[in-house]
């Protein structure tokens, strides 16, 4: 707006100068017609009738008019220069031939002051025609440049135009380019409170140049959202932990709970193990007393086997107990029936740390007496054994019974169906191994009718 | 990034057009005061230091273009600025006095006028010398006046010339006219012309001037004279037109009455239309051609040297060119080379 203030009123100020310049000299040429007529009408009257009023007025238009005219020497560049100064010098000369009028009169001389007066008439003529002339000429250069400045004036109009047009244009743009950068951080923290509130507070946070308030407003809020992220992140994290804790209860709850039904489907084959342990612990006595070795040595097995039982209530075993285990059910079962039912151990030594659920290897090694060696009148061999491999430590129990057809094995191994007395045990024990290691195959049984059974467990490497 | 890049762009944009248009509008705004400005008295712009009032006869057409013309050069030259007064009408005398009052009230520097022969015209010179006005004559010399100068044509050689030229062209015994305009009447430069002829023919030919003609001004005047001379004169074979109008109007009457071949013309003036005659062989037979423009130099010259020298020449001749068909071609090519000049 200052801009075309300015630009205006300089367009003005031009334009007025310019016609002050066309008319100035107008005016002045008509202002000295005019006292040149009053001059003569004075001179005139004087010497017409000698007043002293027309001499002192006459007096007064000629020093008027003195005082209008430059007698100072002009520049000659212009032809109205040139008129000018023919105007000047005869008004000087008219003033000369009026004085000579005016003084030829006080002396009465009719004839000098008639032609002296008759002179400045002439000169008044002269005066009037070279102002003429220049009014005319400037009349001509006038029309011209009126013409020119008309044109002029039109195309700075034009020009004005333009220069409102394109600063309105400037001005709405940078009352949009503000606008748009106070609102823009507004746009933004409302885009990521959207966002925030779908749920999603992966958004990045909101940038502000500026250093005010929406700054301040700013940092408050990526502050409450990356704090709002991290506490979310912290519960998932503890709802996480809690789950896996939950199911690892279940797991345990189930383990305990199979690991209970296995020991009470072990009891149930036995007397209530306090008193038989007593009952057991007396008959070890008697033996002595009678020595009676093998009796004692059988009795002491048998105390052992229910020691281990009533103890074994930990979540794990090593596979050494578990072994140790079997070698006293073995003494068991050799007291029984001699050298009918054999025992053979091919262990690794590497593997009797493995840890192992408790009474895995009995149970597995009862179901290869009862059900694999028991109708055989030439009895049998039991094998067991732990090999390390690679990712796993594999443990077999393996008895040169009757055998099992596949069927037999799908029936003992297939959750779904109901177990039989053959099946309870390896399922117990299957079940017990899935849970504890958190995996399945965990078990597998290799059989065939006649050739005997082979149940295979298999240890991940890293139970130890 | 894209709308911020374009945003920057449009007030770029904005901003130089603005800046543009306020340019192209104080440039405008300043055209407005020079919008006034009237004619130069120099085409330099200088300041002129001299003012000469040139007191000229309107009838005379043949100081119009060229002699402005050498006005204007030698007033660039010696910035001197010209004021020219068309004198004209009747009471041309009278005219020319007012003209030279209006130069000695307006206190010019000088004054260049065309003379005549008037003892008034010299007593005014005198009185304008006295005031310190120098005076510089045309046509006429009027050496009795006090003016610095005289600047023209060297009229007894004009007729010398015209005289060789036309009894070349003319059988013994032929009679010459010659046919002037009103200026040459009462004056002394056409004394001069006529004793020019008179001597050349006298001494060279056997043929005479018969008769001396004035004419009116206009075309017209001189159609009149020349079928007067065609039926009165019988033994006039030759003619010599002082102006172009003269000869113009003698052409145009030996065209109408169909007597291009019984007469030899000798015409003045570089008009176009005469030249063309010239070449195409026939009606005229030549023409001399004052060169006006050198006057006005001359002229204006010899004012400069009044002012700044002791001593200027009182006389000034300046050269006269003779074309003929011999030299048409030339003439018309260079307008300077291949004519003949006489001196």
């Amino acid at each position: 707006m200052t801009t075309l203030s300015l630009f205006s009123i300089n367009v003005m100020v031009k334009y007025k100068d310019q016609m002050e310049s066309m008319f100035e000299k107008h005016l002045f040429l008509a202002e000295i017609e005019t006292t040149i007529g009053l001059l003569d009408e004075d001179l005139l009257g004087f010497l017409s009738s000698k007043s002293s009023t027309r001499l002192n007025n006459y007096i007064k238009q000629s020093e008027y008019l003195n005082s209008i005219i430059i007698e100072e020497e002009v520049p000659l560049l212009t032809t109205e220069d040139l008129l000018m100064k023919n105007i000047i010098h005869l008004i000087q000369a008219y003033e000369e031939e009026a004085a000579e009028a005016i003084d030829y009169k006080r002396q009465r001389n009719v004839y000098a002051y008639d032609l002296h007066y008759k002179n400045s008439v002439a000169i008044k003529g002269l005066i009037q025609g070279y102002i003429d002339e220049l009014n005319k000429m400037q009349l001509i250069v006038n029309s011209k440049s009126y013409t020119e400045v008309v044109e002029l004036i039109f195309l700075l109009q034009t020009i004005t135009y333009v220069i409102v047009v394109v600063l309105i244009a400037l001005s709405m743009l940078i009352v949009y380019l503000i606008t748009a950068r106070m609102v823009k951080p507004f746009a933004n923290l409302s885009h990521a409170a959207e966002e925030i509130a779908k749920g999603n507070f992966n958004t990045e946070d909101i940038h502000v140049e500026t250093e005010d308030e929406f700054l301040l407003l700013a940092t408050a809020f990526n502050e409450m959202k990356n704090s709002i992220s991290v506490y979310i992140e912290e519960f998932k994290t503890k709802a996480e932990t809690e789950a896996k804790l939950k199911d690892q209860q279940l797991i345990n709850m189930k383990m305990e709970h199979l690991l209970d039904h296995a020991k009470l489907m072990s009891l149930q084959s036995q007397i209530n193990p306090h008193f038989l342990f007593n009952t057991i612990n007396a008959g070890v006595q008697m033996s002595i007393m009678e020595r009676a070795t093998r009796t004692g040595n059988f009795l002491e097995s048998m105390a052992k086997l229910f020691r281990y039982n009533l103890q074994k209530m930990d979540a794990s075993c090593t596979l050494s107990e578990e072994l140790e285990n079997i070698r006293d059910y073995y003494q068991l079962l050799k007291a029984r029936f001699g050298e009918r039912i054999k025992f053979k151990f091919v262990i690794d030594p590497e593997t009797l740390n493995m840890a192992v659920p408790p009474l895995i290897l009995q149970p597995l090694v009862e179901n290869a007496y009862i059900h694999g060696l028991s109708d055989l009148e030439i009895g049998g061999t039991i094998t067991v054994t732990a090999v390390k491999s690679v990712d796993s430590t594999y443990v077999s129990i393996k008895d040169s019974g009757v055998g099992m057809d596949q069927e037999q094995i799908t029936h003992v191994l297939n959750k779904g169906d109901k177990p039989s007395d053959l099946g309870i045990g390896i399922r117990n024990v299957r079940d017990r191994l899935e849970l504890f290691y958190h995996m399945d195959n965990v078990l597998k049984i290799e059989s065939s009718k006649g050739e005997g059974t082979k149940i295979i467990i298999r240890i991940p490497q890293d139970m130890e | 990034m894209k709308k911020n890049r374009l945003t920057m762009i449009l007030i770029v944009a904005f901003v130089l057009i603005l800046v543009g248009a306020l340019v192209i509008g104080l440039y405008i705004t300043n055209e407005l005061s020079k919008a006034s400005k009237t004619t130069q008295l120099l085409t330099s712009g200088s300041e002129a230091y001299y003012h000469l009032m040139v007191i000229l006869d309107d009838s005379y057409k043949v100081y119009d273009e060229q002699f402005e013309e050498g006005l204007i050069t030698s007033g660039e030259q010696y910035k001197i600025a010209t004021e020219i007064i068309w004198v004209e009408g009747a009471h041309y005398n009278e005219k020319v006095f007012e003209a030279l009052d209006r130069a000695y009230y307006t206190q010019v520097d000088g004054v260049i006028l065309h003379g005549f022969s008037d003892d008034q015209l010299i007593k005014r010179i005198d009185e304008l010398h006295q005031a310190g006005i120098a005076v510089i004559t045309l046509n006429e010399d009027l050496s009795t006046s006090a003016r610095i100068s005289y600047v023209g044509i060297n009229q007894y050689n004009m007729g010398q010339t015209a005289a060789k030229l036309l009894s070349e062209r003319l059988e013994p015994g032929d009679q010459i006219a010659l046919i002037g305009s009103k200026h040459y009447e009462n004056n002394n430069q056409e004394d001069m012309l006529v004793l020019g002829i008179n001597d050349y023919l006298k001494e060279n030919t056997q043929n005479s001037l018969q008769l001396i003609a004035y004419t009116m001004e206009g075309v017209f005047s001189a159609e009149s004279v020349a079928v007067n001379i065609f039926k009165s004169y019988p033994d006039i074979r030759g003619i010599y037109c002082v102006d172009e109008a003269n000869t113009l109007g003698v052409v145009q009457a030996l065209i109408d009455n169909n007597v291009v071949n019984d007469y030899v013309l000798l015409g003045s003036g570089d008009n176009m239309e005469i030249l063309n005659y010239i070449q195409k062989g026939k009606i005229i037979e030549g023409v001399i051609i004052t060169d006006y423009e050198e006057i006005a130099k001359k002229a204006v010259q010899l004012f400069y040297e009044s002012r700044n020298t002791l001593y200027v020449s009182s006389y000034v001749d300046t050269k006269i060119t003779k074309v003929t068909k011999d030299n048409i071609d030339s003439y018309l090519d260079e307008m300077g080379d291949g004519y003949e000049e006489i001196p």
